[in-house]
């Protein structure tokens, strides 16, 4: 992931946002790593973690792009602020029910077990995709036998940074800066 | 009034007072099964003029006509399925250009949407790439501000087609009659004033230039940014070039004009662009046809200055060392006001006029065959800078863009980004609904008009009074150009000399029709043409090996240009 840009997008939560984004993504010619969406405090906004491969080009053309669709409230590539992240994975492993302790010493103590059928164990961790990635190698020798991950959610630590406000919060209100309607400017 | 005591109406009503309210007089638009209650109640709105065309894709291209011609929002409908898909390929031309639309497209009822019912396409899918914003209009309550919103997104900011799709069931369902104030996108402001400092580091590097240049785009004539455009070039006598989009955008005449630049630019022109120390960019997305090979792209120039209203234009191509996102109007105003006076750059100026007057624009003559250029200059002796010349694809676009006079904007309209053959009839009929004042000459190859040419029966029942000029040489020309020029020679699948009788063809759609093969017939032939109230279609038969000259080698700098060759 390292090539990833995390991109943090504040959106309308409306049908069809997430197709907007991803498709004007693919259009862009860049990768999605992973996407991730949810509700936010406010019903109308939702917040997507969006990782992007922009290969070579700036990440700055994918954020401006991304910004000039309607739906999007606010997007930012926060990779290099300061931020938290997570990720969830659950993982399935066979024939471990007698090595149950073992298993669970290796996994650490953000792993626990979530379900244990005869001898089949599953587990959810969480972590940043990196430790999920790290936790999976700890785990070389048992019978992984399936993962799901999430894909990341990423926040700013520092809420009053000024990147953390959407810009369009902090403006007053425009009112009156309205285009008069449909006009006929003069022309010739 | 609150919704208590709104009069209840139905979508369909709902919809059309909406459009009134925006101030829409001419809808093109076709109906179909799922727009039918809008068809239904249309007659109840005598103020807004409905032009029933022969194929929606005409329905588009004159609702993006219009809009250029008039600086309105232009306004089409269809209904759903093939109808709006038919649409699409309009859709794509004004998104390329930038021009404000609001298309209405009719759906099928929302207990269908999903069922793949008759005549169900995912239009919103479809047309998410080619349109700045979309809606589905889930809910009788949000019509009207849907239609408010949808004005207020095509036609601020970076303009372009916003399409609303809109279910038949909700068409008829009854709903209260609530025009919104507001618009619901707080977070939405594409007015963008120039920000201060970058504005006095343009004029800073604008004064110290030794050779500057400013390229103008479309973005100078969407902001009706001429006039400030003009006061920046006479200020400090800097020579003003123009993209395809943005002919007009600086008078041609004008002794600071560089005319066209890029891919087809003129010779003075590319040589400014080429040695020029500070190139400022306009209301343009600096694309390949611009620069051509990026690093062949002014490579003398130390300041970049790019003013934009989109900021994902600056730096997508080149990397402005000044960067104002802004109206290109109101970027160029402030800059006047900070821009100081100062002696013309005499050496400059005078070597631009040496490169004017070492790579003028060339043309055959007397090689027996008419020729296209001999054609627009006749033309001009008619129109002077004073019609409206909408242009198509191809040879006949830059033919008409070059040997033509456009001093003022609004005057020269084609598909510059699209490049969308078929676009100039129908575009011209939206123009001249939209001028009925000017006169519009629609300039085209016979393989672009035969592609929309079905709109001639629209143009005859409302008698729109648009020449029809169809530069005819047999043959897809620019692409013969280019197998000629850069693919080994072969002509592979550019003959078009099996093609109606384009005098009877006229006959046939109940307009004159004429043909000329000389100078001597195209003086005759336009004088009748110009006499004419209503369509009329002239029938140009032209050198079939004429060329587009200047041109750029694919894949080629700007200093590679080729001219018309003296000797033939």
């Amino acid at each position: 992931m390292s090539e990833g840009r995390v991109l943090s997008a504040l959106v309308a939560n409306r049908p069809g946002v997430l197709n907007r984004v991803s498709g004007l993504i693919r259009r862009r010619g860049f990768n999605i790593e992973n996407l991730t969406v949810g509700p936010t405090l406010d019903h109308d906004i939702s917040r997507m973690t969006i990782v992007v491969n922009v290969g070579a080009a700036p990440a700055d053309q994918a954020v401006r792009q991304l910004a000039k669709l309607i739906d999007v409230v606010d997007v930012r590539d926060i990779t290099d602020e300061e931020r938290v992240e997570c990720e969830l994975m659950l993982i399935r492993i066979e024939n471990a029910a007698q090595r149950r302790g073992t298993l669970v010493d290796r996994a650490g103590p953000n792993a626990r077990v979530v379900a244990e059928v005869e001898d089949v164990i599953i587990l959810a961790v969480n972590g940043t995709g990196d430790e999920l990635d790290q936790m999976l190698e700890r785990l070389r020798g048992f019978e992984v036998k399936g993962i799901a991950r999430t894909g990341i959610v990423s926040m700013m630590v520092d809420e009053t940074h000024p990147h953390a406000v959407p810009q369009w919060a902090r403006l007053p209100e425009r009112d009156g800066e309205h285009p008069e309607q449909n006009e006929v400017m003069s022309i010739i | 009034m609150t919704r208590g005591e709104a009069p209840e109406r139905t979508g369909a009503e709902i919809l059309l007072e909406a459009l009134a309210r925006e101030g829409v007089d001419t809808i093109f638009g076709y109906p179909g099964g799922a727009n039918l209650p809008i068809y239904q109640h249309l007659p109840e709105f005598p103020n807004l003029k409905h032009v029933l065309v022969r194929h929606e894709q005409g329905a588009a291209h004159m609702a993006d006509g219009y809009s250029r011609a008039s600086r309105r929002v232009g306004v089409c409908f269809a209904t759903s399925g093939p109808g709006a898909l038919n649409l699409t390929t309009g859709l794509a031309t004004a998104f390329m250009d930038s021009v404000p639309l609001v298309a209405v497209t009719g759906q099928v009822p929302t207990a269908m949407v999903g069922r793949d019912a008759f005549q169900e396409s995912d239009v919103i899918g479809v047309s998410m790439p080619i349109t700045k914003h979309s809606y589905l209009v889930t809910d009788v309550k949000d019509i009207a501000k849907t239609v408010k919103e949808a004005f207020y997104v095509a036609r601020t900011g970076r303009p372009g087609p916003v399409l609303i799709d809109l279910p038949r069931d909700l068409q008829q369902k009854m709903g209260p009659w609530v025009f919104p104030d507001t618009i619901g996108i707080p977070w939405y402001h594409p007015v963008s004033r120039p920000d201060p400092a970058a504005v006095a580091a343009a004029a800073r590097a604008l004064t110290r230039a030794k050779r500057p240049v400013i390229l103008a785009g479309h973005g100078v004539l969407l902001s009706a940014g001429e006039e400030a455009l003009l006061k920046v070039a006479e200020k400090q006598g800097i020579p003003v070039g123009t993209t395809l989009l943005g002919v007009g955008a600086f008078p041609v005449r004008h002794p600071l004009a560089l005319h066209l630049t890029g891919f087809m630019g003129t010779g003075w022109n590319l040589n400014a662009v080429i040695e020029c120390d500070c190139l400022m960019m306009v209301g343009m997305r600096v694309d390949d046809r611009v620069t051509a090979k990026l690093d062949g792209f002014a490579p003398n120039c130390e300041t970049f200055i790019h003013i934009d209203i989109d900021p994902s234009e600056h730096g997508k191509n080149v990397r402005p060392q000044i960067s104002i996102v802004a109206d290109a109007r109101e970027a160029l105003e402030a800059l006047e006001r900070e821009l100081p006076e100062q002696p013309y750059r005499t050496d400059w100026l005078l070597q631009i006029d040496r490169w004017r007057e070492e790579h003028p624009l060339r043309a055959k003559i007397a090689n027996g065959w008419l020729q296209p250029q001999e054609v627009l200059i006749e033309m001009y002796r008619h129109a002077k800078s004073e019609a409206i010349v909408v242009a198509d694809v191809g040879q006949n676009q830059i033919w008409a863009a070059l040997w033509w006079n456009y001093d003022r904007p609004g005057l020269f309209i084609n598909s510059g980004g699209s490049g969308t053959m078929g676009f100039a009839f129908p575009a011209a009929v939206g123009a001249k609904f939209a001028r009925p004042e000017k006169t519009v000459f629609c300039v085209t190859g016979e393989g672009g008009f035969v592609m929309t040419m079905q709109e001639l029966s629209t143009a005859v029942e409302h008698n729109v009074d648009v020449k029809i000029v169809i530069l005819n040489n047999a043959s897809l020309g620019m692409v013969r150009q280019f197998q000629d020029s850069f693919y080994g020679g072969v002509r592979s699948a550019v003959d078009l000399s099996v093609m109606p009788d384009f005098v009877k063809l006229a006959d046939a759609f109940g307009l004159p029709g004429y043909r000329a093969r000389t100078v001597a017939e195209t003086r005759d032939v336009l004088a009748k043409a110009m006499a004419h109230k209503g369509p009329v279609l002239i029938d140009f038969v032209i050198d079939p090996e004429a060329n587009v000259y200047p041109i750029i080698p694919l894949g080629k700098q700007l200093k590679d240009f080729i001219e018309e060759p003296l000797f033939a």
